[in-house]
């Protein structure tokens, strides 16, 4: 061992060890080694090893403990690295051993050296303590339960809560009442156990779409047939004698029909050949047969005589009452019942011999058996007199004349006399005509017409119906004839009970006679059971007694093949059997296949098949089947994704069979797109446009929530860890902790606190969550309004009066400006509040109107709409002239939408407003100016070509405390010098301006959430393929990015310290803030070569947004872009919705605006000027470029719009007739086209007009076209997000609440697509009353 | 493709001295058996019983697993650990078996042990309830590889009461009587 230790290693004490193998395979390699390349090196040996060693187990004993302490070092470095310092890490290694992993030559302990301890937490949020307070908001006032109550109310509410039902609120009354009862009733059904045992039932599994469920439908059919009284007070002494006779002759049938006599002889002649043929065999070992034999021909020939007699008699009774029954008719010369009888006689000539013959075999039988019976006694006899015994007489031999003669006399009991003719006894049931039922005249015979009787059907005490009334007839009977059919699920009655009642003229109900109690025997199989039912009338009414005949029938409801029976327990089929049960053991069967041939075939053979794959695993080779079969199998996957509750498919699946080959082909596609735990599968019932926008609102949605986590997170990591290096108040964290910042905080220290930098407010705090809803109230302060458009029928009807002198003009003018009645409306979702009317198109209203809303402010994303509307009342006469009906019907004519996120977060808006309107507006008509006066339009400012309001907005409670996104926790991407100078230039600047909240961070927070400074955002991107090539470039640029949809909700990330998105992550999910907007279309402005800035301010709608400022090529005149609507506006305009301007940014630099002006018409846009511009960067330090935006972007193209636009137009007309609940809505397709071809120029107008005032001459030429309608109808533009988006702006513009019962509507859609699923959508909707 | 399923219950832990258990336990399988539902981990409540020295847990098991091959049949492990007045708790206890090859009904009695104290010092602290000794590596719950360095005490039992259906065995040649 230490023998081939170095000696330096000796010295050291080195605590790595080399093992024995070790030492002996380095010493194999080194000789190798040697052998190949060194043929000198003697004292090589020692050399090679320490290098070996150095390799694995790093250089010295020395550098080891270094490397141990400067691991430490770097894995701090690495933390600090991590939070955003990008200042390279001051040590290095030197060693490249130490980049390996350490070889842990000691094993980790087995146990933990010390005791293990850790704290168990107990989880008490699944109990549930009763608490006398009530836990849910109880909307009841002045009630005071008492403690009980409220936890009993409690109690509910967590049942329902369990349920996911409400608390019900009856119950919430009744428990609430101040004499409320102890207890509650439930009407629920809870489940017992049956005392019943079913039998299991076996279905051949079938494919799904065929399985019918269970057969457990059974079909029960009762048919009452008659009853008939047999005591009764108007029983006569022939009901009596009829009903007997029927009674015998019902007895007779059914012995006929059962033909016992004529079986009986069969059976008997059978014995008798079977005893003649063991006689003459006679062989004796058969006398114990052949004596059993004779004993049974002997007791069938004395049944077939009882049976015989029986028959005999019970016909000849029949004749007598029948006799007796004729007699009495004659007698009392009235017939009341209706029983006939026909005899027929016929003589048969060959009866006498048959007789004869009968008679003497049996005679010779009998006496055959006599003698026999005597020869027994006999013996009998001699054995007595042998042993002594006295007995009286010997047996006397049987006399044949004895014999004949009681057999003879049997005979004439039982058989008919070979004289005596045959009589066939047949019921004759005549009709009502012929046998007239009569009755004496003593009988009462008004009583008994009121007598009717009907009967009630209950099965197991459930009542099923009841019948008929039917009359008693003069007979007796009730010949009903009626059926029920029942229809049982799943259970069989067991009694059948029936009520008769007789039906009283006085009451519905009838008086209750009597009751039939029976067992119903369910489990026969055979049809129409009859059931003879007889009753007995109860004591407290007269004496009555009957019985009822009904049959019943029993079958399954379905004709189903295989099932006849509920409790049919059915063997398994064979075919099935075989499939079900595995084959026995098929490797076993392999070998005995294998075993069989084995000796014919040589060895060579066995060779070759026994060749197995050349490398294979033990475990493999024992495996059933490979796991890879384990994972494909559909079943499992099945089985294991409802396990998992990922996919939507398969979390709600409640089948899944239990054998593979009976999954259906469903399964096979559930399972294709599988255990992929997508969101959103592509479906076929997604339109492909609405999935991508739904994924880009959720991509966006997440991708501030991750955002935002992260930088809180950050925040909050670096409030509670304080790096070695804070020293001054008011230092940035951000800045790193490397040598440079060690400098800076000394520098900061000598500075001392007075120029110190404010620090940020950002000081995250754990906010804490405000869960409960908050109540708003939105006020909307509207002073007047200007320009806004006049109805254009009556204008017509004006022009065609006669005295249109000079006189008239004031005439003209004051009607002409009075003929609209504007108000305004506030709205929000479906709360709504509106203004008093005014008069003329230069309304003034000075009202302010509130609007209650409450909700958290993380729900509300929806605009607030400021509507303008148009009240037109018509007159109606009505028939009397008296009564005048007004009917109001208000016409939308313009909107402005405020988004409600942006108002939470700026609190008020104030000024003056353009509103938003229809491109075209049927029925209405801009006001001329020429037509008002004939000064030039310029010197009427208010006469401009849009409609403008002047408003005053406001929120209550004012700002929400939303806390700003503390993004200055997140990495920096600049340098660290670039950072201290910016914040030395923020210092600058905050003594410079003249309002603090003008200051933007400049370096802000990217997608990828990192933060840059923002002159890196702008850059030459390139633009859509159909713009860059279009005539107009920057028309449909700004076109194009006025329609991306803006992302509504509040939400720190949407203002200058939240998110900025690059032009990848816009475009692709299309969805934005207004800032990410303006910085788009700035860097398309760059592609496009003009000279441009972005301009972050505050404009009305948006509050925090950017808009762009360029200079127009031809005129040099600078112009803004408001990126949201599209539209340029001049510097000066007052209109501009832009409202503060903050800082201009653009790829050079940054300029913070320092004017005192605030507002906008007034701001000077000389840059160069350094009184007015303050320049963040300057020549010793260049702003930083490039790097955000992707420059290579390649844009899609759009999905196919026929569908969506079908889809579009659907939906609209769809919850136009919904809305119109009570009114029937009818569609005029033959304005369509019109509508259509007015829609296809629309897209054009709207990008090229740059929102100039161009009277469209749509508007007249389709009131020319249809003269006799009264049209109302208008455009709207919107981009395209969803379907419910749409229905919402056509519901917030309120066409259909057209109470006028002949108006038809008309809908037509376009659609116009740019790239990447940006779609424009103008919808035309018209309203047309015919003119009568 | 064979399937098992395992039905059935932790029932309790016997024999323990510590009054306040509560058990983890592990269905532990090789790499031919796949799990298709049911929850492979769990931890059972906190169970006391002062009279007797039994805690009762009654935690379910349903457990449906496909396998390729015998190889690496299941095993339960199961790890109890006493929790005190303080709300600490330390293992008391580490037990493994095999899910029964039968199919059909089957009691289980785990019988665990635990790490004994290295030192007086220690015992004496672990009796005030200071802790337990425990593993570093709970591999050694089922290999046996590393066991004879440990020095253990014998500790309570933990019974298991699980059914067994197999499915689809006999296809490979397994069968059960």
């Amino acid at each position: 061992m230490d023998t081939t230790s170095p000696p330096r290693r000796g010295k050291k004490k080195r605590k790595t060890h080399t093992t024995r193998a070790y030492r002996k395979c380095e010493q194999e390699v080194e000789s190798l080694l040697r052998e190949t390349k060194y043929e000198d090196g003697s004292g090589l040996e020692l050399e090679l090893e320490a290098r070996s060693l150095r390799f694995f187990h790093g250089a010295d004993d020395t550098t080891v403990e270094e490397q141990e302490t400067s691991v430490n070092e770097t894995t701090q470095d690495e933390k600090e690295e991590a939070e955003g310092d990008d200042e390279p890490a001051t040590e290095s290694n030197d060693s490249p051993g130490q980049t390996y992993i350490e070889i842990e030559l000691q094993d980790p302990p087995l146990v933990w050296p010390g005791l293990h301890k850790q704290v168990h937490y107990y989880d008490d949020s699944l109990l549930y303590t009763p608490a006398n307070a009530v836990h849910f908001q109880l909307h009841l006032g002045d009630c005071h339960p008492r403690p009980a109550q409220i936890r009993m109310l409690n109690r509910f509410q967590e049942q329902a809560k369990g349920d996911a039902s409400k608390l019900n609120s009856d119950l919430v009354a009744e428990l609430c009442e101040d004499s409320a009862s102890q207890f509650v009733m439930d009407n629920r059904l809870y489940r017992t156990i049956s005392d019943r045992e079913f039998p299991g039932i076996f279905l051949a599994p079938a494919a799904i779409g065929q399985f019918e469920g269970i057969p457990t439908r059974r079909c029960l059919t009762l048919t009452f047939k008659q009853l008939r009284f047999s005591t009764h007070p108007l029983l006569l002494h022939e009901h009596r004698l009829a009903q007997q006779l029927d009674d015998l002759f019902n007895q007779y049938t059914e012995n006929r029909s059962r033909q016992i006599c004529q079986k009986l002889k069969d059976e008997l002649d059978l014995a008798r050949q079977v005893a003649s043929k063991l006689l003459t065999a006679a062989r004796p070992e058969l006398t114990a047969e052949i004596r059993h034999q004779l004993r049974l021909t002997q007791k069938l020939r004395q049944r077939y005589y009882a049976e015989a007699t029986d028959e005999r008699k019970l016909s000849l009774r029949l004749l007598r009452d029948w006799a007796k029954l004729k007699a009495l008719r004659g007698e009392q010369n009235f017939q009341c019942t209706r029983f006939q009888l026909k005899l027929r006689v016929c003589h048969l000539e060959s009866s006498h011999s048959e007789w004869n013959q009968q008679f003497e075999d049996d005679l010779a039988e009998v006496y055959r058996e006599q003698l026999e019976l005597f020869y027994c006694r006999r013996r009998q006899w001699g054995e007595a007199m042998v042993e002594g015994q006295s007995l009286a007489k010997p047996p006397r031999k049987p006399s044949f004349e004895k014999l004949m003669a009681s057999l003879k006399k049997d005979y004439e009991r039982a058989f008919r006399h070979p004289e005596e003719p045959y009589v066939d006894i047949v019921r004759l049931y005549a009709d009502e005509a012929t046998t007239k039922l009569f009755l004496p005249a003593s009988e009462q015979l008004a009583k008994r017409r009121n007598r009717s009787y009907f009967l009630r059907l209950y099965l197991d005490d459930l009542y099923v119906g009841q019948t008929r009334s039917y009359r008693l007839e003069e007979d007796l009977h009730l010949y009903m004839n009626e059926s029920f059919g029942v229809l049982l699920e799943r259970k069989l009655p067991q009694n059948i009970n029936i009520w008769l009642y007789e039906k009283s003229t006085l009451t519905q109900q009838g008086r209750r006679l009597a009751v039939l109690r029976s067992k119903l025997d369910l489990s026969r199989k055979e049809k129409a059971v009859p059931l003879k039912l007889s009753f007995q009338a109860f004591p407290s009414s007269p004496l009555m007694a009957g019985d009822v005949c009904l049959y019943y029938d029993y079958a399954p409801m379905e004709v189903r093949q295989g099932v006849n029976d509920l409790d049919d327990i059915q063997a398994l089929p064979n075919a099935l059997l075989r499939t079900l049960i595995p084959p026995r053991l098929p490797a076993a069967a392999a070998v005995a296949a294998d075993t069989e041939p084995a000796t014919p075939i040589g060895p060579c053979h066995r060779r070759k098949k026994n060749k197995a794959p050349v490398l294979m695993f033990t475990e493999q080779q024992l495996q059933f089947c490979p796991i890879s079969t384990l994972l494909s199998n559909k079943r499992f996957q099945l089985l294991r994704s409802r396990h998992l509750q990922r996919n939507l498919h398969t979390k709600q699946l409640r089948f899944v069979p239990a054998l593979e080959q009976e999954l259906s082909d469903e399964g096979e596609a559930l399972s294709n797109t599988g255990d992929s735990s997508q969101l959103l599968e592509p479906g076929t019932f997604w339109n492909p446009i609405d999935l991508h926008k739904h994924r880009g609102y959720k991509f966006l949605k997440l991708l501030y929530e991750v955002i935002g986590n992260q930088s809180a997170r950050r925040a909050k990591a670096q409030q509670s860890a304080h790096p070695l290096l804070f020293l001054a108040e008011g230092f940035d964290l951000s800045l790193g902790t490397g040598w440079t910042s060690l400098w800076r905080a000394f520098c900061s220290l000598f500075q001392g606190g007075s120029n110190a930098m404010i620090r940020e407010p950002a000081a995250w705090q754990p906010q804490a969550e405000h869960d409960q809803f908050q109540q708003y109230v939105v006020s909307l302060h509207v002073v007047r309004a200007t320009g806004v458009p006049v109805r254009s029928r009556h204008l017509i009807n004006l022009e065609e009066l006669p005295n249109s002198g000079p006189d008239s003009l004031f005439v003209t003018q004051t009607l002409m400006y009075s003929n609209v009645r504007p108000f305004v409306s506030l709205s929000y979702g479906q709360r709504l509040s509106r203004s008093r009317t005014a008069e003329g198109s230069n309304p003034t209203w000075n009202e302010e109107l509130q609007l209650q809303l409450s909700g958290h402010h993380k729900d509300m994303r929806e605009d607030l709409k400021i509507s303008l509307f148009d009240e037109l009342i018509e007159q109606q006469a009505s028939d009397e002239a008296s009564d005048v009906y007004q009917r109001v019907q208000c016409n939308w004519l313009g909107e402005y939408r405020v988004p409600i996120c942006s108002l939470l977060a700026s609190g008020k808006f104030e000024g003056c407003i353009e509103l938003a309107m229809p491109k075209v507006l049927i029925g209405y008509r801009r006001p001329l100016i020429d037509s008002v006066t004939n000064l030039p339009s310029d010197q009427y400012p208010e006469f401009k070509e849009s409609v403008h309001l002047w408003f005053y907005l406001s929120i209550e409670p004012n700002r929400c405390d939303l806390p700003p996104l503390p993004t200055n926790a997140l990495a920096c991407a600049e340098t660290v010098e670039l950072q201290a100078y910016l914040n030395e230039r923020r210092m600058e600047l905050q003594q410079l301006l003249p309002q603090p909240q003008r200051f933007v961070e400049p370096l802000v927070c990217t997608a990828l959430g990192k933060r840059v400074c923002v002159t890196r955002l702008l850059e030459q991107v390139p633009l859509p393929g159909a713009v860059a090539t279009s005539k107009s470039a920057l028309e449909t640029a700004c076109r194009f990015v006025a329609l991306l949809c803006q992302l509504r909700s509040y939400d720190p990330c949407l203002g200058f310290r939240g998110v900025w998105l690059d032009n990848q992550t816009l475009l692709d999910s299309t969805w934005c803030s207004v800032k990410d907007q303006g910085v788009l279309l700035c860097n398309f402005m760059l592609g496009l070569g003009l000279e441009c800035w972005l301009v972050l301010g505050q404009a009305c709608p948006h509050g925090e947004c950017s808009f762009v400022l360029y200079r127009q090529p031809e005129t040099a005149e600078l112009l803004f872009v408001a990126p949201a609507s599209g539209r340029h506006y001049q510097l000066q305009d007052v209109h501009c919705p832009l409202r503060r301007v903050y800082c201009l940014v653009d790829k050079q630099n940054m300029y913070f605006n320092i004017q005192s002006e605030a507002r906008v018409s007034m701001t000077h846009f000389n840059l160069q000027d350094a009184a007015c511009w303050f320049p963040l960067f300057n020549r010793q330090q260049s702003a930083p470029q490039g790097g955000v935006q992707v420059l290579d972007y390649a844009y899609k193209r759009s999905y196919e719009l026929s569908q969506l636009q079908k889809n579009i137009e659907r939906k609209i007309m769809k919850k136009i007739s919904g809305w119109r609940t009570t009114r029937k809505t009818s569609w005029n397709r033959a304005f369509q086209p019109q509508l259509q071809k007015i829609l296809g120029d629309m897209e054009a107008q709207a990008t090229y007009s740059r929102g100039r005032y161009e009277e469209i001459p749509y508007n007249e030429q389709l009131e020319r076209d249809n003269p006799n309608y009264k049209l109302y109808g208008f455009t709207l533009n919107f981009s395209y997000t969803n379907l419910a988006a749409v229905s919402d702006r056509i519901r917030s513009t309120c066409i259909h609440y057209n109470n006028n019962p002949l108006v038809e509507f008309c809908v037509a859609v376009q659609l116009k697509a740019y790239a990447n699923d940006v779609i424009s959508v103008w919808v035309f909707l018209l309203s047309a009353v015919p003119l009568a | 493709m064979a399937e098992v399923h395992i039905i059935g219950q932790i029932l309790k832990a016997v024999d323990f001295d510590e009054p306040h258990l509560y058990c983890t336990w592990t269905l532990q399988s090789g790499s031919a058996w796949r799990l298709i539902q049911g929850e492979l981990h769990g931890q059972t409540h906190v169970s006391a019983n002062r009279l007797e020295s039994c805690s009762d847990f009654a935690a379910p098991l349903d457990i449906h697993l496909s396998c390729a091959a015998i190889q690496g049949w299941p095993t339960l492990l199961v790890e109890v650990h006493a929790v005190n007045v303080l709300q600490q708790s330390w293992p008391v206890g580490y037990g493994f078996a095999h899910i029964p090859a039968t199919p059909g009904a089957h009691r289980l009695e785990i019988n665990t042990w635990k790490v004994a104290p290295n030192g007086w010092w220690q015992s004496l602290r672990e009796r005030f309830g200071g802790g337990g000794a425990s593993l570093s590596k709970t591999d050694l719950l089922f290999s046996g590889v590393e066991r004879y360095k440990l020095q253990t005490r014998s500790s309570g039992k933990i019974i298991a009461d699980l059914n067994l259906i197999f499915r689809k065995f006999e296809e490979y040649g397994v069968e059960f009587n």
